[in-house]
């Protein structure tokens, strides 16, 4: 990292550039800088984090603009990085609320017994059935988890040790028995609903575990491959409670900020404001950048942890790519589904079903109605219409975080799931953005009267926002669907699924590789990977182990 | 009846197609055989209703798809009466001011078809066609014989698996990676990426569609569409048309095994698979008799088979639960009518008009189509594949008159608020659509009569008004088919067979199942002798 005299201009510099400072790119800019290289983190907003931030919007209201819960972030990623002694501090919550709408309530716990109880309420045959399905989804999740943290397989690689490797997850899926291979094909195949009923009876207990799978996706909970959504947010854990989830002390943008300062501790760099316009290439070779302002870094490598499109489309010239290669990349599906709503509160609100003490408030409050009532969101959102009847999902994280509003007011996070990235009539406008507002808040309101009298300030995101903001392409929040066609060896197509593209020293480490979206981490850890085992290097975790 | 006179050496329940290839298989090889059907006609599915007076039409599946032509030489089914009108029926885009698209066996016709439409469209006509083939040459050879195991356990089952990714593998490591992503893929976006024409992606889906319950944009229906055009390729003639209908071949099977000594009984409901010492030994229908036999061949549905005719008492639990899971879910109503003559569709001729005519305007149609069914209700615009059977077969009905037999995909086995005064509101529905294209025809209409997937059920046995006996999905199909502990002739009762469209590979009217249990049975024999 030396500023270096080319004639009469300054011209910087690195061994390697990161474009984009969310949580990836600050991963991989940290584990890159770890092993001695000289980093640069370029960030077109003002602020860094991009999904992973928190905003102070509303003076002494702090917001987690995006995402809002922390269970998938890799155990190896928190110690490798240090990010404990950076700031990280997660809050774990233990239960979490399903409001049907009709008076009735799920109040989870990730307590086995209380959670017995209160399955049983509804039907105690499914309350033996939850056990089952834990243990079976706690057996798929495991088969994923060491997967999640290196390159994917590449089933179509004759060299022998990448097919060893093949053999060797055959093998550790083989261990599972007949039956629990059947599982994976299920876990991974099926549609939400129907997965569920073979383990399940009761309406409210399907709908509770359904709600998962619509999150962020464009499947509905009837949609084959939906399930798939639901073990995609089970792959994580808080201290090795898995599937647990928990809240960022100070909001997500923590996340970022740990591993901001952890890029600093290891002498990278990480700068703010300075938009990259295009990736110069030269001979093949990505060879630096130019800012929007003009200003040209170069560096030996440069990787992107935008999403797939930005980053090829947006970044790179059309000319150097190979024929047919940015007509593949067009077809990548990232259609937006969700929006978000931040919201200010004077007060706690009160949900009439449920009792003010209710430890399952701590966690996610899911105003979600029957998997046929997410199903009909998910039909009107095929047709692009303006969500009738949403399924959303709220957490009042400053219940168990202090710092995130004056005391006795509290911050809402709500996510509102099956909101087209465009209307049929047009894009998102101000009038449109109001319109979705209320439609949310009306049915907050519903299931806490006087929640809308308490309201003192709202950020309503829909997917036009998120794609504005932060980049999230068609406002879909995992960087590029989930289904089956974008996983694995698959994601985001079968020529980019280890990082490299066909530019020469310029990778991917966005959620738009594997394992995928989330806040995770592991696509960076795995990109950096990648870069390190190209110029010869190799991560030091793994000398050290 | 003397003891004797029940005494067998195989007991073959359901006298659909599959039952009766297996009865005729296996008569042909010298065992003596019968066969127990419920109804007190043979052919489940291919039955042929009468309209009106001297107007007959196929009353449920209107084409033969996928029949193997080796079977039809093996058991010598010309000599028994079957007589096959067209070969490789072609599909055709229906449209109403007649710029028809028609995919016959000349892919050239079907691009300047195209080119009508759109000149982006019929250049993409082969690269689409490529990547589709490229998926269903790929499945094509697990159509043939038993799928290999979901959990390889001897060297020789392991060697199964190598050979089929050496297979798909050959062609290098592109064409892999692309079979890998068409895989998992819906048939809504790869259409979108290849297509703009609304008819033609609407007619394709439709096709795409038909006999599932999941709609276009669901992910893997893309390889149910590939897996049922694998059935076609696999016997080389494709779709059949025969004389008389489906029911034809049901006919000449039935003629076949009776031939060679097969004892066919209808109205002979089974109460219950005998089972003794985790062994079969025969059958007891409900009217009391028991049948000797040391192997049984079931060709209904799986899950009646195993919950039902053998109990849950001799199975695991596990495994009573998973087959109690087994989704069946319906999949299409059929209308039929009666027409005072031909209707004019637009720029038709009989040559067009003898295809199946995919009616659909587009792929947005299609999909809205299928949502109604998730909440117990019809399509309010159906989509639909029509054929009108008498243009080639004279025998159907009276010169000039014609019949018209409609697949109506996404109907519920149960509507809000029952069937009865619904039905007709199904066959408005029809027809109204088809006044669209064809604008005499609904004054043609001399008879209809409608099959909702509820008659489908109590009339022709087909649980869940699902015609593949369990759909075809991922976790239903090949060494997951119907469940993976009775995948290939394997389950806890010894003896017992699944011969049905429940059974890889699954339905269409191939006969491919029964094949496969005829072949497990008869191992099974051996083994039993030696």
């Amino acid at each position: 990292m030396a500023r270096v005299t080319h004639g009469l201009i300054h011209m910087e510099r690195f061994d390697v550039i990161v474009i984009g400072a969310g949580h990836n790119g600050l991963t991989a800019a940290a584990y890159l800088a770890r092993a001695g290289l000289g980093v640069l983190v370029l960030e077109k907003n003002e602020y860094i984090g991009g999904a992973a931030v928190s905003r102070e919007v509303e003076p002494g209201f702090i917001y987690s603009s995006c995402s809002y819960a922390l269970s998938l972030l890799r155990p190896e990623i928190v110690r490798d990085l240090d990010l404990i002694r950076h700031g990280l501090r997660v809050i774990p919550y233990h239960g979490s609320l399903t409001l049907m709408g009709d008076g009735q309530f799920l109040a989870a716990s990730s307590h086995a017994d209380v959670m017995r109880r209160e399955i049983s309420r509804f039907s105690k045959r499914d309350a033996d059935a939850y056990q089952r399905y834990s243990r079976d989804m706690r057996r798929q999740a495991d088969l994923v988890a060491p997967l999640l943290i290196q390159a994917p397989p590449d089933p179509a690689s004759l060299s022998p040790s990448k097919f060893r490797r093949i053999l060797s997850l055959l093998r550790d899926a083989g261990a599972m028995e007949a039956d629990g291979v059947a599982d994976a094909v299920r876990f991974w195949t099926m549609s939400a609903a129907d997965l569920l009923d073979r383990y399940f009876e009761s309406d409210v207990v399907k709908a509770h575990l359904a709600a998962s799978a619509t999150i962020g996706t464009g499947l509905g909970p009837m949609s084959p491959g939906s399930a798939y959504v639901m073990l995609h947010h089970r792959i994580g854990g808080i201290d090795g409670a898995g599937g647990a989830w928990g809240y960022v002390r100070g909001g997500m943008g923590t996340v970022s900020e740990a591993l901001a300062a952890s890029v600093q501790a290891m002498g990278g760099e990480v700068r703010a404001s300075s938009a990259v316009e295009e990736v110069k290439v030269s001979k093949g070779r990505a060879c630096g950048v130019v800012l929007e302002d003009g200003s040209q870094i170069d560096a030996s490598v440069v990787m992107s942890g935008l999403e797939l499109k930005r980053s090829v489309l947006s970044l790179l010239d059309w000319n150097s790519l190979p024929k047919g290669f940015a007509d593949r990349v067009s077809k990548f599906k990232t259609r937006g589904s969700s929006a978000k709503l931040n919201i200010a509160l004077e007060g706690h609100p009160q949900f009439s079903a449920v009792p003010d003490d209710c430890p399952s408030l701590d966690g996610d409050i899911r105003l979600c109605g029957t998997i046929e009532d997410m199903e009909h969101a998910y039909d009107d959102w095929k047709e692009r219409v303006m969500p009738r009847n949403p399924y959303i999902e709220m957490v009042l994280p400053s219940r168990l975080d202090p710092t995130l509003a004056p005391p006795g007011k509290h911050v809402a996070s709500v996510f509102a799931q099956y909101v087209p990235d465009t209307l049929i009539d047009g894009s998102w406008t101000q009038a449109k953005r109001k319109k979705l507002e209320d439609v949310v808040l009306d049915k907050i309101e519903a299931a806490a009267p006087g929640f809308r009298q308490k309201v003192r300030h709202v950020e309503t995101r829909t997917p036009a926002e998120l794609e504005d903001e932060i980049g999230l392409t068609q406002g879909n929040i995992f960087h590029g669907e989930l289904t089956l066609d974008q996983l694995l060896f698959n994601r985001p197509l079968p020529e980019l699924a280890q990082y490299r593209t066909p530019v020469r020293n310029y990778y991917l480490c966005g959620s738009s590789t594997h394992p995928g979206g989330g806040v995770m981490g592991a696509p960076g850890a795995n990109a950096a990977s990648a870069v390190l085992s190209d110029i010869g290097m190799r991560r030091r975790s793994r000398q050290s182990a | 009846m003397s003891a004797a006179a029940n005494s067998f050496d195989v007991a073959i329940i359901g006298g659909g197609h599959n039952g009766l290839v297996a009865a005729a298989l296996l008569s042909k090889a010298g065992r003596r055989v019968v066969l127990c059907e419920a109804l007190p006609t043979l052919g489940g599915a291919t039955g042929v209703s009468t309209l009106m007076p001297g107007m007959r039409v196929p009353q449920c599946a209107h084409v033969v798809s996928g029949f193997s032509p080796a079977l039809i030489r093996k058991l010598n089914l010309r000599k028994h009466g079957l007589n096959v009108l067209q070969k490789n029926v072609a599909r055709v885009a229906l449209d109403a001011d007649g710029r028809h698209i028609v995919f016959g066996s000349k892919a050239k016709a079907t691009r300047e078809n195209i080119f009508n439409w759109s000149s982006r469209d019929a250049e993409s006509w082969k690269k689409f066609s490529g990547e589709l083939h490229l998926l269903t040459s790929a499945l094509v050879p697990l159509h043939r014989g038993v799928a290999p195991e979901l959990l390889p356990a001897t060297w020789q089952e392991r060697m199964a698996w190598a050979r089929h990714y050496l297979r798909m593998r050959r062609h290098g490591r592109e064409r892999f990676q692309n079979l890998l992503q068409l895989l998992p893929s819906n048939v809504s976006d790869i259409l979108d990426d290849f297509f703009e024409t609304d008819i033609l992606k609407g007619a394709l889906a439709l096709d795409a569609s038909l006999g599932s319950y999941h709609g276009p944009s669901a992910p893997g229906s893309l390889f149910y569409w590939a897996w049922q055009r694998a059935a076609e390729l696999v016997s080389s003639s494709g779709t059949l048309q025969v004389e008389g209908g489906p029911v034809a071949l049901v006919q000449a099977l039935a003629s076949a095994a009776r031939a060679n000594g097969a004892d066919i009984r209808t109205s002979s409901a089974v109460a219950s698979i005998r089972i003794e010492g985790e062994k079969t030994n025969g059958l007891v229908l409900t009217n009391g008799d028991e049948i000797d036999a040391s192997v049984v061949i079931s060709t209904i549905n799986p899950k009646t088979t195993y919950l039902d005719l053998v109990g849950a008492r001799h199975l695991d639990a596990g495994m009573a639960r998973d087959i109690d899971a087994i989704r069946m879910r319906a999949s299409a109503a059929k209308v039929n009518l009666a027409l005072g003559q031909l209707p004019s569709f637009a720029k038709s001729d009989e040559d067009l008009l003898a295809g199946r005519l995919l009616v659909a305007p587009g792929l947005a149609e299609v999909e809205r189509a299928s949502n109604p069914q998730k909440y117990g209700d019809m399509p309010a615009y159906p989509v639909m594949e029509v054929t009108l059977p008498s243009i080639a077969d004279e025998s159907l009905t009276p010169e000039g008159r014609h019949v018209l037999s409609a697949i109506v995909p996404f109907v519920p086995l149960q509507v809000a608020g029952g069937w009865e005064g619904q039905r007709d509101s199904l066959i408005k529905r029809v027809i109204k659509t088809l006044g669209e294209y064809a604008p005499d025809l609904p004054d043609l209409v001399m008879a209809a009569e409608v099959l909702t997937p509820k008659d489908l059920e109590t009339q022709l046995g087909v649980a869940g008004g699902d015609w593949h006996q369990g759909e075809v999905t991922f976790d239903q199909a090949m060494m997951m088919r119907p469940v993976p502990q009775l995948t290939n002739g394997t389950g806890p009762v010894r003896g017992l067979f699944l011969g049905g469209a429940g059974a890889h590979p699954g339905g269409g009217l191939s006969g491919r199942p029964a094949v496969n249990a005829v072949a497990a049975a008869t191992e099974y024999a051996k083994r039993g002798r030696s």
